[in-house]
Order: C-alpha cells, then structure tokens, then sequence
C-alpha cells in the first residue's frame, strides 16, 4: 500500500466515521424534535378545543342563571322589556355579541344588544327543544347559539339565547397561540378568507367535534391547522439540506486530500525513485548529486531540507571516496602513482591505442645503488632518497604524462604520444637533473630503459618487458645511463 | 357622585342630622329624573336645614313599600300610585302636589296621558289595535298603563286579549323609541313625550287617544313622621317656585283636593 493511499485512508476514515455519526445525531435529533412538536401540537389543540367549551360552558351557566330567576321568568310572562333588556344586556362579553329572550310563539321580547329593536318573530332557531346547542344563521351571521326554554309557573313563556357570532377575530381568539389557524367552513361563510392554508408549512390538521344539535346549519367544519413556525420551517429545511453538503464534502474532500497529498509527495516520490536507481547502480553518485540539487530549488517544501542533507552526505562520500581513491592509487612515501594505478594507466593506454592506433612509450627509472645508500646511511635517508627522486620525476615529466613507483626503487614513466626517441630524451634529461645535484649529500645516480608500445602488443606486460629490458642493458652497462629496447638491442 | 354629594351635604350641616331621603317615580330614567329634581333638593336642604337624598326607585310600587317601610322618608308618587296607595289605605299623609311649566315656562296645572301611533301604520281607531304589539309603560303608571287600558276597555277592546302582544318598557321614551324602531305599533305615554316627539320628528304621529287633565305626582310622607317636620316640609314644598322650570322640572307645589286621584281616567 503506497503512502498516498495511507495517507489518504487514514485522513478519510476518521471523516467518514464523524459522517456517519453526525448524520445519526442529526437524525435523532431531528426524530426527537419532531416528537416533541406533535406532541406540543396535541395539547394546543386540545387547548383550543377547551377554549371552545369554555366559551359554550359560560353561555349554558348564563343561561341557566337567567332560567332560574323567578323575576326574569315573571318578566318573560308580563313581557317586561325593559326588566328583560337590563338582565340580557349584562349577559353580552366581547364574544356573547347577541342575546334575546323570544315569547312561546317566537316574539322578540328583547334584543340584550339593541334596547329598541323588539317585536319582531324569530325563526331561524328552532324552539320547541327544551335545551339546544348548535350553529345557526343569525341576522345573517352563522353563530353558535345556546338556548333554554323558560318556564313560568310550569308554563311554557318563552325561550333565551345567547349567541356567539363566528368571526374571524373569535377564531382567531380561539387559536391565539401563534402557530395555529382555525377555520370554519358553512354553505355560506369561510373564516378566514385567505388562502393561507394552502402551503407545505402545514404540520397537522384536527376537525374540532363539538356535538351540534340536529338542527344546526349543515356541512359545518372546524379545521384547527398548525403551521410550522419560521425556526421550525429552518429547522425542516436544514434537516433536508444536511446531508447533501456533507455528502458532497465526503465525496470532495477526498480527492482534495488526494490532490494535496500527490502533490506534496511527488518530490518525496521522484527523491526515493533517485536513491531506488543509485541503489541498483543505474545512476553514479555523482548524478545523485546533480538530481538531488534540482529538489534544493523547491521552495517551502520540507524536501528542500531533504535534498540539502543529501546533497551534504554525497559531498561528504565523494570526498571520502576521492579520498580512498587518493590513496589507493598513491604511493604512500613517494606520492606518486603507485603500482595499481600505472597498471590502470597502463592497461587504459593499450586499449585506447589499440582502438585509436596511438602510440606510447614507458620508460622504467632505477636508483643506482640504492640498497648501498641505505646500507650506508640508513632507511631515514634512503626513503629520503626516494622522496626527492620522484620530486624531481615529477616536476620535470610533462602535463600528458603518468608518472609512479613500480618497485623498490623503480619508478615508471608512461608518455602518451610519445614515440621511444622523445621518450629517450625525456629520460636522459631525467638522468641529468637527477645526477645534476646531490640529494642528503649523496651523489644519486639513476638507470633509465625506454620502450614504444608495439602493434603486437596485446598487453601491457610486453611493452614493460622491453623496457625492463632495455633498464637491464642500462644497467649492465655501466650505469647512469638510458638505453631504448630495440631488436638489435636484445 | 351621589355618594359624594350625600357626603358633602353630610358634613355641611349638623354631623349627627338625620338626611331626609326623597324617592322619585321612575318614569324615565334616574339620572333625568333626580338632575330634574336637584333644585328642589338643595330647596329643601335650605328650609329644612337637614340634608336631603334623591333616590329612584326601580318601579313604580317599590314607592308605595320603601315609604312603608320607611326606606324613604318623602316619595313623589304617580298620580294612579297614590290612588292605588288610598284604596289600600296605606297609612301615608298627603303633602302636596307639583305643577310644572310647558316648554315655554307657562304653568301647566295637570298633564294627559295619550296612546298613540305612527301615521300610515293602519291604526286609526280602538279596533284597529286588535292583534297588534302595543307598548305599556309601568304597570303603576297613570298615563303610560292605567288610563290607556281603562280607555281600550271603553272602547270594547280587552288588552289582555285583544292586543296582540303588550310590552312593558317602563319609561315613556323608551314608548316612543320602540314605536320609532318599529318594535311596536303603538303604545301610551303622556303628553308631553308626543309634543316633543312632534317638535323632533314632525308630524309622523297618530293621536289615538287622550285623557282628561291628570294631576302630576302626589309627594307623601308616612304618617308616622314627626308632625313639626312634616309640616316643615309641605311649608318647605309650598315656598318653592323655580319659574325658570321647563318640562318635567318641578315648577311649585299646591294642595288640591285628594278625591281629585280618586277620579283619574275617567
């Protein structure tokens, strides 16, 4: 599993989980509020029902008050407005609107709301029931009325009403909670007349049964409507709209985690194919370096940082390299080339003639004496000697040429370019600086062979061979001298 | 206001003084009828030196009890009440009788009661009153019960059975508003309602009926009071002249002959 896919499981599942749990609180939440709200509902419309009957109930008592005075009864029989008038009048509230007392045959006798209106028949209430409850049309007004025929000494002298016109303000008064509507609905009237019951804020709906008289209007209906309140219908929309943010962020938010992620991690990516290649030897050190000086550009990037420790790490193992590489090709006492390195030098010259047709020549110097020197006065000076020899080599070979120790006190010369005659001349000047002043105050001497490399060499032993050779003849000859390998020479 | 009234007048004389309290007849409304009758009252606080009340009483006959019961001390009686309080021999003495002014401040020794209508109800004689809702006053009343009835019955027409309906409205305005309202086809009153009724709304009215010159209020204390004040009183009721009075405004007082009540109506 890549450290994307990590990364980025490990930054959604955590988002997942508070997705889920969220939207579970969210809906219990929502499940529990609404409960809750039905429950409200059902006592406030439980509420408007008693208002209702408390408004009937208050009626029925005035009624029977009314029923139960022996002078009321006495002035009903004698037809005594104006005694009728005073009582009634006090029965009217601001619901009670309307109240009459009807002789047995139907006659006015008095109107509690209009002292001189009198007189007139009454025939929209039916009154041969003893008691009646009901909604009936009054003087063109849909009322509840509440009647009670009255008594006189046993005798039947008439009736009294109390009426409550439906209006749109007693409605209004009944359903006075604010978040309810209740409306009544006949042949003839709608209260309230706006069309404001028709919308998705309706929470729920009642019929209100209030028991009418047979008698009463038909088709009669009491709606008791709840509305959602303005925080209820945020509260709605928001439960719907809820989920869809959090999906859309639970689908969004990964591919941003993903996108941040790659690219942020894309050095990282590119940094570990580099050492991935430098570990399977496809890239030198050398161009690890370069690669990881390109990720030192980076700005604010963590990576930046990386690449400069490696960069200093690779810096540090080059010179360390360098430095064992210093050494393995190095003579410790002499400072110049060792035998390893002009085997290398050797060996690269052979190929890159034999490929180009170049030539080279190799000239092979030997101290004069040299076991006597250190006989004489010592290891200290002979090493001494030896040091100062190869100085002296070095400082007078030119830029093309390899010089190193070969043994002993054998040092070699390899000249690129160089044919056996301007080997030769090399040499000998090699011989007469040597020879030209005393080295620890000893007259130093040296024996010089040259040798050109041959088309028929295959290798470089030959071409030392011949050189030895010639240094042998050198030798052999008296010494502090320098002799060319020729065929003749042999 | 009262209260207030019947406290200052409290304090304004002896602390401990009994207030003489005056019962007026209901024939219209109290606060016409005692406003009608304050100058009379603060008349007789200034003779009498006593602190006097005006009350009203809910009906005509509640008089006749407040007096006997001594709840009232003075009560201004309707005509046929004191008639009625005579025949039962309730033991009350005669003080005096009120006379008052027409509108024009002219003395108006008695009044008359009348039935009447509107013009083109249909109604024009007795028999046409027959089935149709008529408007009575008190059942007390002189002009607005008593001789209405007495005059139906000359006439061959029985109100307890042959009016259709009969009403009670107690005061005599309150008669010519429900006759306006068309609540009733006629009723009775007394005389000077139909003036004033002419004066408002024109001649829209149908005189069906009137009665001779009736005496105004009979104003009686009961025998049981103190002899010294009662005539103190009828002195009191004597020496009052308000010539400024107009209407139902007591105007002054005389003593008439009391068989005059014993003959009303007739």
């Amino acid at each position: 599993m890549g450290l994307h896919v990590k990364v980025i499981l490990t930054a959604i599942l955590p988002f997942l989980l508070a997705f889920f749990i969220g939207a579970m609180n969210i809906n219990t939440f929502f499940k529990t509020q609404q409960a809750s709200l039905y429950k409200n509902i059902d006592l406030k419309s439980k509420i408007v029902y008693e208002r209702v009957e408390d408004h009937i109930n208050i009626m029925k008592i005035m009624v029977n008050n009314f029923a139960n005075s022996n002078e009321n009864l006495s002035a009903v029989f004698l037809k005594d407005n104006d005694h009728l008038f005073k009582i009634i009048k006090n029965y009217l509230t601001p619901f009670i609107q309307k109240s009459f007392v009807l002789s047995a045959d139907g006659l006015v006798l008095a109107r509690g709301h209009d002292e001189y209106f009198f007189g007139d028949f009454f025939k929209t209430i039916p009154t041969e029931k003893n008691e009646l409850f009901g909604i009936y049309d009054v003087e063109g007004k849909d009322s509840f009325v509440y009647g009670k025929k009255l008594y006189y000494k046993s005798q039947y002298v008439g009736s009294i009403f109390l009426l409550i016109p439906i209006t749109k303000e007693l409605l209004q008064d009944f359903a006075k909670d604010g978040d309810s509507v209740l409306t009544y609905s006949s042949a003839t009237t709608t209260y309230p007349l706006s069309s404001k019951l028709i919308d998705d804020t309706v929470l729920k709906n009642y019929k209100l049964n209030l028991h009418l008289d047979s008698s009463s209007l038909q088709n009669i209906d009491f709606d008791l409507t709840f509305y959602a309140s303005e925080e209820i219908i945020d509260l709605m929309k928001i439960g719907k709209q809820i989920y869809l943010p959090l999906l859309f962020a639970f689908l969004i938010i990964p591919f941003v985690v993903f996108g941040v992620l790659f690219f942020h991690l894309k050095p990282y990516t590119s940094l570990i194919d580099l050492l991935k290649k430098f570990s399977q030897k496809e890239i030198s050190l050398k161009e690890l370096y370069t690669q990881c000086k390109k990720f030192s550009y980076q700005k604010h990037h963590e990576i930046k940082n990386i690449s400069r420790a490696l960069e200093g790490m690779i810096e540090a193992t080059e010179k360390s390299l360098d430095e064992l590489e210093r050494i393995s090709i190095t003579d410790t006492l002499t400072r110049v080339y060792n035998r390893f390195k002009m085997e290398k030098v050797l060996t690269r010259e052979i190929k890159k003639s034999l490929r180009k047709q170049t030539i080279f020549s190799v000239i092979i110097l030997d101290i004069d004496f040299f076991k006597s020197i250190n006989d004489t006065y010592g290891h200290m000076i002979g090493d001494k000697v030896l040091k100062q020899v190869a100085q002296k080599i070095q400082a007078n070979i030119r830029d093309t040429d390899w010089v190193g120790r070969w043994g002993g006190e054998e040092f070699m010369i390899v000249c690129e370019h160089t044919n056996e005659q301007e080997a030769y001349l090399l040499a000998d000047k090699m011989r007469k600086i040597i020879n030209s002043e005393k080295i620890e105050e000893t007259n130093v001497t040296v024996s010089l062979g040259v040798s050109q490399y041959n088309q028929n060499d295959t290798n470089w032993d030959q071409v030392v061979t011949r050189a030895d050779d010639a240094l042998y003849i050198a030798k052999n000859s008296g010494r502090d001298s320098v002799k060319i390998f020729r065929s003749q020479n042999v | 206001m009262f209260k207030k009234i019947a406290i200052f007048i409290f304090f304004s004389f002896e602390v401990f003084a009994k207030p003489l309290i005056f019962g007026l007849n209901p024939y219209l409304p109290s606060n016409q009828i005692e406003k009608l009758h304050e100058k009379l009252r603060l008349h007789l606080e200034t003779k009498l030196q006593t602190p006097v009340i005006l009350t009203t009483s809910k009906n005509y006959k509640e008089q006749i009890e407040l007096l006997e019961t001594g709840k009232i001390d003075i009560a201004a009686m309707s005509p046929n009440l004191y008639y009625e309080a005579r025949q039962m021999k309730k033991p009350f003495i005669y003080l005096a009788t009120v006379t008052k002014n027409d509108n024009y401040k002219n003395p108006k020794p008695g009044y008359k009661g009348v039935i009447f209508t509107l013009k083109g109800s249909g109604i024009k004689t007795f028999e046409d009153l027959k089935g149709k809702r008529f408007g009575f006053t008190d059942r007390a009343s002189t002009s607005g019960y008593v001789c209405p009835r007495n005059a139906m019955l000359k006439h061959g027409i029985d109100p307890d059975k042959d009016l259709g309906y009969s009403f009670l409205l107690k005061k005599h305005s309150k008669i010519l508003s429900a006759l306006l309202q068309n609540s009733i086809d006629a009723g009775a009153t007394y005389d000077r309602v139909l003036q004033e009724a002419i004066l408002i709304y024109g001649d829209v009215f149908h005189l069906l009926y009137e009665t001779p010159l009736l005496p105004y209020e009979a104003y009686v204390v009961s025998n049981k009071m103190d002899k010294q004040l009662l005539e103190k009183i009828r002195e009191a009721l004597l020496n009052f002249e308000d010539s400024d009075a107009i209407g139902e405004a007591p105007a002054r007082f005389e003593v008439i002959e009391e068989s005059l009540y014993d003959q009303l109506c007739i």
